[in-house]
């Protein structure tokens, strides 16, 4: 500590240590704050299938494309603590098939800044993203399902991730096309 | 040249070092743990910045600047120039003084 | 030489340099194996990584820091084993070394086939197709993604970025630390 700059590294280095030792501490309460998410209702309510292109600037192909409604209602007010940067609440829709087994594709998401934001009620909510399967097709799969997500971020520390409410499953019907009925397949 | 490595030095004495580690180390202290518990009671994350990144401050302040404080107790060096060297009387002289003119620090 | 006050200079002993270097290099080489070691057990090639854009505000922004794990987080749902939808992933842009990190959005699992993922940034309003290699529409998981993001810490990586956008910060740096080395008396 003889010199100026000894000292402004002494001060500079204790400075570091005293930063990362509180931040750890942050981040390790937030173990103290349990999540206790509730969802009271989540409903797949109607499926369109429409045809649509994908990526039109580089392929032509012709894709069926779902459409879905919703209702939610969840109050992740319990995610919030002194260590929530924002949550990231998402809805997704798992479905089975052949070449691919299990497929999940996210139909909504939202970002959830603070406590104030955290009770989600949505009734009939049109999915922000409608979907189209990998094989291109969606055919009267089975056994669709909704889910619900939620992701923590925090200010310092590990993120974490919760799935709560999963509907029954629905079928997705076939292709509407306008003026009549649409064949299968 | 002399005057621009006296300001970049800043040397003080040993006491003064051992009070500026000492201050150092109070004021961070205190400061984490203050601005962990004024955040965590508040529920707000903003304070611990605030609170944490004000102490680092003032112990930069505080001591980095060699100032007066911590130069209170200079060492003191004996004078330089003549300087009375008793010899141990071998060979019969009596004790005869020897005027040696050694710088000693 | 007295004059100019670079006498000190004279003072140089060899083996005393050299065990400096050598000191260097002892602490560069525990940092690199700190390192390695780091990559070895999560499993990643780099699994502390820097966030470059601004795509997943206001999550992350522009020099936090990601830490990544490339073994499976196993979240959620146990009976579809792999990433899941809602991680945020760390892949390259087809063929560049620019590193994205941006959240999964589909996966589609087969039996015979790689793990299919599409990702999209958090603050982008398309999906990430355009970003993908030429005629792929999905992100293979196996090879293409390098790890998964589970810890976050602000701020801390924006000198990296400061340093790589503006080099001659670099060689500032370099010439104060060498003026000090010159000036400072011992």
């Amino acid at each position: 500590m003889h010199s100026t700059l000894v000292r402004i590294q002494n001060v500079f280095g204790f400075f570091t240590t005293v930063a990362f030792f509180v931040a750890g501490l942050v981040a390790l309460s937030s173990l103290l704050y349990p999540a206790n998410v509730s969802v009271d209702v989540i409903k797949a309510n109607g499926v369109k299938i429409v045809k649509g292109r994908a990526h039109q600037y580089y392929t032509s192909k012709v894709q069926e494309y779902a459409v879905l409604n919703f209702d939610l209602e969840a109050d992740l007010s319990s995610l919030f603590n002194w260590n929530t940067k924002q949550v990231f609440a998402y809805v997704s829709a798992t479905y089975p098939g052949s070449k691919y087994a299990n497929n999940e594709a996210v139909i909504w998401d939202a970002i959830l800044p603070s406590r104030s934001a955290s009770k989600l009620i949505l009734k009939n909510e049109r999915a922000k993203y409608s979907i189209n399967d990998i094989t291109g097709k969606f055919a009267g799969r089975d056994n669709v399902t909704l889910s619900f997500h939620w992701n923590v971020q925090p200010h310092v520390g590990r993120l974490t991730w919760g799935v709560v409410g999963l509907t029954e499953g629905v079928k997705f019907p076939e292709v509407e096309r306008a003026g009549k009925k649409a064949a299968a397949k | 040249m002399d005057q621009i490595k006296s300001i970049i030095d800043g040397f003080i004495d040993f006491e003064g070092q051992r009070l500026a580690e000492t201050l150092t180390t109070a004021i961070l202290v205190l400061a984490g743990t203050l601005a962990f518990i004024v955040g965590y009671v508040l529920s707000d994350l903003k304070y611990t910045v605030y609170i944490g990144l004000s102490g680092t401050v003032i112990a930069f302040l505080a001591v980095v600047p060699p100032w007066g404080i911590y130069k209170r107790n200079p060492l003191t060096y004996l004078p330089a120039g003549g300087v009375q060297v008793q010899m141990v009387d071998g060979d019969g002289d009596g004790g005869k003084e020897k005027d040696e003119g050694k710088k000693v620090k | 030489m007295d004059a100019l006050g670079l006498s000190e200079l004279r003072h140089l002993k060899p083996r005393q340099l050299l065990s400096q270097v050598l000191n260097f290099a002892l602490i560069l080489s525990t940092a690199f194996m700190l390192w390695k070691g780091l990559s070895v057990a999560t499993d990643s090639p780099s699994p502390i990584v820097v966030v470059l854009s601004g795509s997943m505000e206001p999550a992350f922004q522009r020099g936090d820091l990601l830490f990544l794990w490339n073994r499976n987080l196993e979240l959620d749902n146990p009976s579809t084993p792999g990433t899941q939808v809602g991680e945020i992933v760390v892949y390259n842009v087809a063929g560049k070394n620019i590193p994205i990190v941006h959240r999964v959005v589909r996966k589609h699992q087969g039996p015979k086939t790689p793990l299919h993922l599409l990702t999209k940034g958090d603050n982008n309003h398309a999906d990430d197709t355009e970003l993908y290699a030429r005629g792929r529409w999905y992100l293979d998981r196996e090879k293409e993604v390098i790890g998964s993001v589970v810890g976050y810490v602000p701020f801390v990586g924006y000198v990296t970025i400061m340093l790589s956008e503006h080099p001659w910060m670099k060689t500032a740096l370099l010439g104060i630390m060498g003026l000090l080395v010159i000036v400072q008396r011992e």
